[in-house]
């Protein structure tokens, strides 16, 4: 056999003690074997070699495999479940809505009613009222009467008019309720333009997330994510971006998003937005988008594959 | 339940079938990332990554593969984002911190061929060193190629699956990182 022969035979080792070879192959390496002493010696020191390779083969303690299952059973409960969602990202829209909601309270509440209440007329009035027309009214107790009629009460709701500086805690409540609950595109804007001048409130950043992220209306969407973009190192507007980087129907928003966040290295991205910009790669229809991304996943040393 | 069934039940929310697919799984995809990564805490870190990713896209889990295919997928792109991180920051430990002190990867090894016979023992921990600078000779890529063959057992086949490639192209991977650890090892052998 040539000396190059038995080379060749020998880089093919390790691959025939891993069975990944074909049966032609080893047919050949067998056949060679038979003739070649030098090269039975070269495939017993592979063989050793691989068991070297072998006896340093790591096992996890127990004690760390409980850590990370107890680990992993404190987070999901944190996580709704996976049947009860559209999507992660909906899921973590969800979560703005509730924390949203939740400084917000009763002032939400007003709200509704605020931005849909009608002068109401005198009670004497209301029997030629429809349904519409009590709005945000909140019924608090029905009860019948001895004589067969029904006695309602209900929280009547009156347009009242407020005055303040932008730092009131009432003013800035009703202008966080109108960018989420106001009919009028035109008003969201408006108010959604007055409260990025206060983004630096953590409550604003998260009306302005929330109007970034669902306003039906481009123009506030868009608004919105201007606000946000000196914030861009905020987990939650980032969870914020990474919704409207996978969920938003305007190539203009999901371009921005990418522009917002570059500049940044891997340290200052939140793993759910390296996460959203990797689901991207396997869904985005627009190329230049596309691209945009691998390039932001390339410049932070991450995959650009899916999951 | 089979496996089919539970992932179902866990798509429909059963957090029961979700334990069970958990804990048929963790041990090796903590091992995976212990190995690659030989830190502890990040071994930790992709293991909750990698389930917290599961448990939110199962009910986008299509059985288009096997579902040990789409895990490994998951827990592989982690480990592979964290080691070329790494290569960047020029971060590589070399010892892993536990919770009974600092222990260097290699000698928490077991040792069952060898034990009682201190020459032996001392060969042993020598080549055990090596392989480990060995292996950190590798790119991440062929690593994890070397890593799911030999340690984890995966064919060539399902590693291209799970790694996005080629049979062919895991195979050429896997070459390399054998010729590479040959290499680096042959005086020992």
């Amino acid at each position: 056999m040539s000396e190059m022969n038995c080379i060749e035979i020998r880089e093919q080792f390790a691959l025939m003690l891993y069975g990944e070879l074909s049966f032609d192959e080893e047919e050949r390496i067998d056949s060679h074997l038979d003739g070649c002493a030098e090269c039975r010696t070269a495939l017993a020191r592979q063989k050793v070699l691989h068991e070297a390779v072998d006896a340093a083969a790591v096992t996890p303690s127990p004690a760390l495999l409980n850590r990370c299952r107890e680990d992993l059973a404190e987070m999901l409960p944190r996580e709704r479940p996976a049947a009860a969602r559209e999507s992660w990202w909906s899921q973590i829209a969800g979560n703005w809505k509730i924390q949203f909601l939740k400084p917000v309270g009763a002032m939400a509440l007003l709200a509704i009613g605020f931005f849909a209440a009608k002068v109401t007329p005198g009670i004497g009035g209301i029997s030629s009222m429809g349904l519409a027309d009590f709005g945000g009214a909140q019924v608090r107790n029905v009860a019948a009467q001895p004589d067969g009629t029904l006695r309602i009460v209900f929280d009547e709701k009156r347009e009242r008019t407020i005055s303040g500086n932008r730092d009131d805690q009432r003013i800035r409540q009703l202008l966080m309720a109108a960018a989420k609950e106001a009919t009028d595109p035109g008003l969201r804007a408006q108010t959604v333009t007055i409260l990025v001048g206060d983004a630096n409130e953590s409550d604003v950043r998260e009306a302005l997330a929330f109007a970034m992220a669902n306003d039906e209306n481009t123009n506030v969407r868009l608004k919105a994510m201007e606000g946000l973009q000196r914030y861009a190192n905020d987990p939650m507007v980032q969870n914020a971006l990474a919704h409207v980087l996978l969920n938003d129907p305007n190539t203009g928003m999901r371009t921005r998003v990418i522009d917002a966040l570059t500049g940044h290295d891997a340290q200052g991205l939140d793993p759910q937005m390296v996460g959203a910009l990797q689901e991207l790669m396997s869904r985005e229809d627009d190329s230049d988008v596309r691209e945009r991304a691998r390039q932001m996943l390339h410049s932070i040393k991450a995959s650009a594959e899916t999951y | 339940m089979d496996e089919t069934e539970l992932i179902r039940a866990a798509q429909a929310g059963d957090s029961s079938a979700f334990e069970e697919l958990v804990r048929t799984y963790d041990q090796s995809v903590l091992r995976l990332a212990l190995s690659m990564l030989r830190s502890p805490e990040d071994a930790r870190d992709v293991y909750q990554e990698t389930f917290l990713r599961v448990y939110r896209n199962l009910n986008q889990f299509r059985f288009d593969c096997s579902f040990h295919t789409w895990l490994y997928r998951i827990a592989t792109n982690l480990c592979l984002d964290q080691l070329r991180r790494r290569k960047v920051r020029r971060e590589e430990p070399t010892v892993m911190t536990t919770p009974e002190g600092t222990l260097d990867r290699m000698d928490a090894a077991p040792e069952t061929r060898v034990e009682g016979d201190p020459q032996r023992n001392l060969f042993s921990g020598q080549i055990r060193k090596r392989v480990k600078e060995a292996l950190a000779q590798l790119t991440p890529r062929e690593r994890m190629v070397f890593e799911l063959r030999h340690y984890e057992g995966l064919r060539l086949r399902k590693i291209g699956e799970v790694l996005g490639t080629s049979e062919e192209a895991a195979k050429n991977c896997l070459f390399r990182a054998t010729q590479k650890m040959r290499t680096a090892l042959g005086e020992f052998v």
